[in-house]
């Protein structure tokens, strides 16, 4: 009896070390819009290639319809971030006392083009006077866009709003609306099927390049919480980033599965529609002018201060090694 | 028997009609497709969206995610249909309460349910638990005020007979109540599983990574109108079917042919 007791505690020991986990893996509940933009498929692709895990965390993505439903939850503490929220959206949130922080930046400049249908004689920005051109929603990233165009090109055409890219697809093909607006990858076939031409690029307007358009966000009380486990998830982030940006012909693999596009058009809307420094998530660019925008909009009543600022924005910085 | 009963429901002029009804829509549609006086995109082919239907059907994986979408309207129904019943029943029996609350119902009935979403998500999350929640929310409404006109159209004669009879309140819900009550409740309940089916899709729309109405959504945004239309069809006619059943079940059938 007295031979069998240390090996049956070896035996024992050596089950309870094999079933215990090598590293405790945190899990991130995240709410994420404009699902099929290249900008908002970083945490897809990254969890795909392994990135999120190899920092030992674990991603749940809920995707949603809009800014307003991606941000709803994370100031509920039901999502512990939310991906791709409109900088306006954030900013009129917190004045509001919502607890939530911009932890970086999703998207800085944009990718949203604006076309015509191939039978309209309109080919660029110029030939827009007494047409209409659209937006999706008032406040919304594409309302600015438009806006930016109307002072920088002194444009005369009329804004209206038409809603997502496939009811303005459908507004401008039926003679609706003059010029439409879509996001990549969404109206690439009809570009290639000859239906539709694109007129302007969002970075054509100056304004828009140098803008934080939307921003990744985080329950403050959560931040506060998970400190640690979100500045790993931003390292994961960054890596995904680069990763997306590299030879590895993998991730266009995965990206062209995951929405539903050929892999010549998803190599495209990467490599024409969106430069690495779009999604670079360290900074939040072009404060200057939008907080006056925000005013404007009344998403607040008055631009923030300097401490306020320094209350929302908590950039998640790159470890120093 | 049964041989001999398709051929006389075929011969009916309800069901005659209704099948030149869905015939004339199909064609019309498909000339409309045709015709080019509509975008092609937005009114696809009848060709094009069997083709998407079958290759919808086809998925194993679409299944799961219809799967996930009927457990939340089934669980919101259960939820929504016994509060709803109970609730229905206690203001068909007390008027005090039934004066009191009972216009509540019929304002809030009406409201669309999807502004009480961002609570749901506050109190249920972003998972199903929210969604289902919907679904409840939707179909309490018709169920409530169905039971409750249902308790007031009781012949009081079966009311009184109960009493003389020294049945309890649980006796009187199961032996007298419920069987008076079945039909205007069935009524109900069809009502409620039509708006639960809304609620719940329309929740997954707005916030989901599952279900039918997160495939719907994400059809809709990347303009693939023939896999949205098979979609639309395939729940249009599960929902007919699940309304036919729950008809059955309640015993409609019945009350019809008598």
């Amino acid at each position: 009896m007295t031979s069998i007791a240390p090996l049956a505690f070896a035996a024992a020991a050596a089950v309870m070390a094999s079933a215990a986990p090598a590293a405790a893996v945190d899990q991130l509940k995240l709410t994420i819009g404009q699902r099929g933009n290249w900008d908002t498929a970083v945490t897809q692709l990254g969890s795909k290639a392994g990135i999120f895990k190899k920092h030992d965390i674990e991603l749940d993505m809920i995707y949603t319809s809009g800014s307003g439903e991606t941000l709803q939850p994370v100031i509920a503490g039901r999502a512990d971030a939310g991906l791709a929220v409109g900088t306006l959206g954030a900013i009129g949130a917190y004045a509001k006392g919502a607890p939530v922080r911009i932890i970086a930046a999703q998207a800085t400049g944009a990718a949203d083009y604006w076309y015509a249908k191939t039978s309209a004689p309109i080919k660029t920005l110029k030939d827009t006077a007494g047409k209409t051109i659209a937006f999706s929603t008032r406040g919304s990233s594409t309302d600015s866009i438009v806006r930016a165009f109307t002072k920088e090109f002194s444009l005369t055409a009329k804004p209206t709003p038409t809603g997502n890219p496939s009811a303005t697809l459908t507004a401008v093909m039926t003679d609706q609306v003059d010029v439409g607006w879509a996001s990549p990858p969404f109206g690439l076939k009809e570009i290639e099927e000859g239906k539709i031409r694109i007129i302007a690029k969002a970075t054509d307007a100056t304004l828009v390049r140098g803008q934080t358009i939307r921003t990744i966000v985080a329950n403050a009380r959560t931040l506060q919480d998970k400190k640690e486990v979100f500045a790993r998830f931003m390292q994961a982030y960054r890596e995904s980033i680069d990763y997306m940006y590299s030879s590895n012909p993998q991730v266009i693999k995965d990206y062209a599965e995951f929405v539903g596009v050929s892999e010549a058009t998803a190599r495209k809307v990467r490599d024409e529609f969106f430069p690495k420094s779009l999604l670079q998530p360290d900074e939040i660019k072009g404060l200057d002018s939008m907080l006056p925008e925000a005013v404007e909009l009344k998403f607040i009543a008055e631009p923030l201060t300097k401490e306020q600022l320094a209350e929302l924005i908590q950039i998640q910085k790159p470890a120093k090694h | 028997m049964r041989t001999a009963a398709a051929p006389a429901a075929l011969g009916d002029p309800v069901t005659q009609l209704r099948i030149v009804i869905v015939l004339t829509l199909l064609v019309t549609w498909e000339l409309l497709a045709r015709s080019g006086l509509l975008y092609r995109d937005v009114v696809p082919s009848l060709l094009a969206i069997g083709g998407a239907m079958y290759k919808l059907l086809s998925s194993p994986d679409y299944y799961y995610h219809l799967g996930v979408t009927a457990s939340e309207i089934g669980t919101g129904l259960a939820i929504g249909g016994i509060t709803g019943l109970v609730v229905g029943i206690v203001l068909g029996v007390n008027r005090f309460l039934s004066r009191t609350y009972e216009s509540f119902l019929y304002y809030l009935g009406p409201t669309p349910k999807i502004i009480f979403f961002p609570i749901m998500i506050m109190w249920f999350g972003v998972g199903p638990g929210s969604k289902i929640a919907m679904g409840t929310l939707s179909c309490f409404f018709p169920i409530a005020l169905s039971a409750a006109a249902g308790m007031r159209q009781i012949d009081k004669v079966l009311i009184r007979v109960g009493r003389s009879f020294r049945a309890n309140s649980w006796q009187m819900a199961t032996k007298i109540y419920l069987p008076a009550m079945r039909h205007p409740t069935i009524n109900g309940v069809r009502l409620g599983l039509g708006v639960a089916i809304i609620g719940t899709l329309l929740a997954e729309t707005k916030l989901s990574n599952r279900g039918v109405g997160f495939l719907i959504i994400q059809a809709y945004s990347l303009f693939d109108m023939p896999r949205m239309y098979a979609m639309l069809i395939v729940l249009f006619v599960l929902a007919i079917g699940a309304n036919a059943l729950v008809g059955r079940l309640g015993g409609l059938d019945s009350l019809k042919r008598a």
